[in-house]
């Protein structure tokens, strides 16, 4: 399924939208009183972009549309920061190794990613730190008629920031499940998943509320596909959280995809 | 950090073999009169397999009336293809290997039924098509054989033997089972 497309020549696009909440205070492991209701919130909408020049090599872009806002107090008064504007570009280069049997098919997969300085620094929350970032993602897939499997480990390396700078980033995301449904004749078919997410990030500088420390979250993913195009759902839920300084917690995450190959 | 790195590293161990173990395959294809049967190892989901129909469904021997859209079918659970030929036009058997290829798959098996006149050239069996110019040879002709105007045929061609094929040369089928035969 993340194969698509695997052909030669072929392309597709996505319009993927995420919606991030979080309304706990927490410092290591504890949470923080958080009497007035203080949240951050960050909406991102990601146009993507993928071309397979033969089954081993794509190149990738995704584009994000960033709008967000975090409240927290001063004086005994709410301060609303925001920041609005388009995000990072990232452009990546997957390239993979496949080995198909009967009945099975899985490859792995190595991608150098860059992020570039797009995103405005100006912001009262900026959402780019106007660094050049690199990346490299080292991914395994494994899939049968009825099982899917995907695991990634990526490392973020992130540059010197303009005025902060994000810390660096070590993942590990994994997608287990299964194809609940196919109909073959008409191209269609629904996936069900279950979606595991770990992150560790090392603490930056001069960042407001710094995402730094380690989370996991975890949470279903819907992908129902038809011929052309592809409709998918997310929803995760952290369930752990150690901060590295105070900062928002408990993150609620919903994605919603559409994409179409050709 | 450790610990999200030593996951990738054993969660792919663990769950990988239980999935392959979990799905059976069906064995034998079952093609109809005028189906062309393309085996592929890996066709595990209809998306994934788009551009494979595609370049399938571009070949000049592909008849486009199994399915309004393509004329190629799938099914997943054995990674067969189903198409329908038109038995006038030559097979374009590189052609239908690059398209298997390109599509980001290996093909591994056709299936066909086959009718036409049965002779012996040179010593080894020789059929050609009725309906069209295609000529296919033996690899495994079954005892007993004699010359004969109508026969119809159940054969199988595996992709190593297609790698194998010089062009313009006579293709070598293994016959599955003789369903007609007359004289």
């Amino acid at each position: 399924m993340d194969m698509a497309p695997r052909w030669s020549g072929g392309y597709g696009v996505q319009l993927f939208q995420v919606h991030s909440i979080a309304d706990d205070l927490r410092a290591g492991e504890s949470m923080l009183p958080n009497p007035q209701g203080l949240e951050s919130r960050v909406d991102t909408t990601w146009l993507e972009g993928v071309y397979t020049f033969r089954r081993e090599l794509r190149i990738t872009a995704k584009v994000p549309y960033v709008d967000k806002s975090i409240q927290w107090m001063r004086d005994g008064e709410i301060i609303r920061q925001t920041g609005h504007g388009l995000g990072d570009i990232v452009i990546g280069m997957p390239i993979k190794k496949y080995v198909n049997k009967k009945g099975y098919t899985y490859n792995l997969g190595l991608t150098p990613n860059l992020r570039l300085p797009t995103g405005s620094t100006d912001d009262d929350w900026a959402v780019g730190d106007g660094s050049w970032d690199a990346g490299l993602s080292l991914s395994y897939s494994f899939e049968t008629p009825k099982w899917y499997h995907l695991y990634d480990l990526y490392y973020w390396k992130n540059g010197s920031g303009r005025n902060f700078d994000h810390g660096d980033e070590l993942a590990f995301d994994a997608n287990i499940g299964l194809h609940a449904w196919h109909d073959g004749d008409n191209g269609r078919g629904l996936f069900l998943m279950l979606d595991i997410a770990a992150r560790h990030i090392e603490q930056g500088k001069n960042q407001m509320f710094d995402p730094a420390g380690d989370t996991i979250a975890v949470g279903p993913v819907a992908m129902y596909y038809h011929e052309d195009w592809m409709i998918k759902f997310e929803y995760r839920q952290v369930v752990y959280d150690k901060a590295k300084t105070m900062r928002f917690g408990d993150h609620r995450r919903f994605a919603v995809g559409f994409g179409l190959t050709f | 950090m450790k610990k999200l790195i030593l996951l990738f590293f054993v969660l792919p161990f663990l769950t990988s073999p239980l999935a392959a173990m979990a799905d059976e395959l069906d064995s034998l294809a079952v093609v109809k009169p005028g189906e062309l049967i393309v085996e592929v190892n890996g066709v595990v989901c209809s998306i994934c397999a788009k551009g494979l129909k595609k370049n399938l469904a571009k070949l000049d021997f592909n008849s486009p009336v199994l399915s309004k859209k393509s004329g190629v079918k799938i099914d997943i659970r054995s990674g067969r293809m189903v198409m329908y030929r038109d038995p006038k036009k030559p097979i374009d058997f590189d052609g239908l290997l690059t398209a298997v290829k390109k599509g980001g798959y290996e093909l591994e098996k056709l299936y066909m039924n086959l009718t036409g006149s049965l002779e012996s050239v040179n010593g080894k069996w020789v059929l050609s098509e009725k309906a069209g110019p295609n000529k296919f040879g033996f690899a495994n002709a079954p005892k007993g054989l004699t010359k004969s105007n109508a026969v119809t045929l159940r054969v199988m061609i595996t992709a190593k033997t297609l790698a194998k094929a010089k062009p313009g040369a006579v293709v070598e089928v293994e016959v599955d089972e003789i369903t007609k035969a007359g004289e």
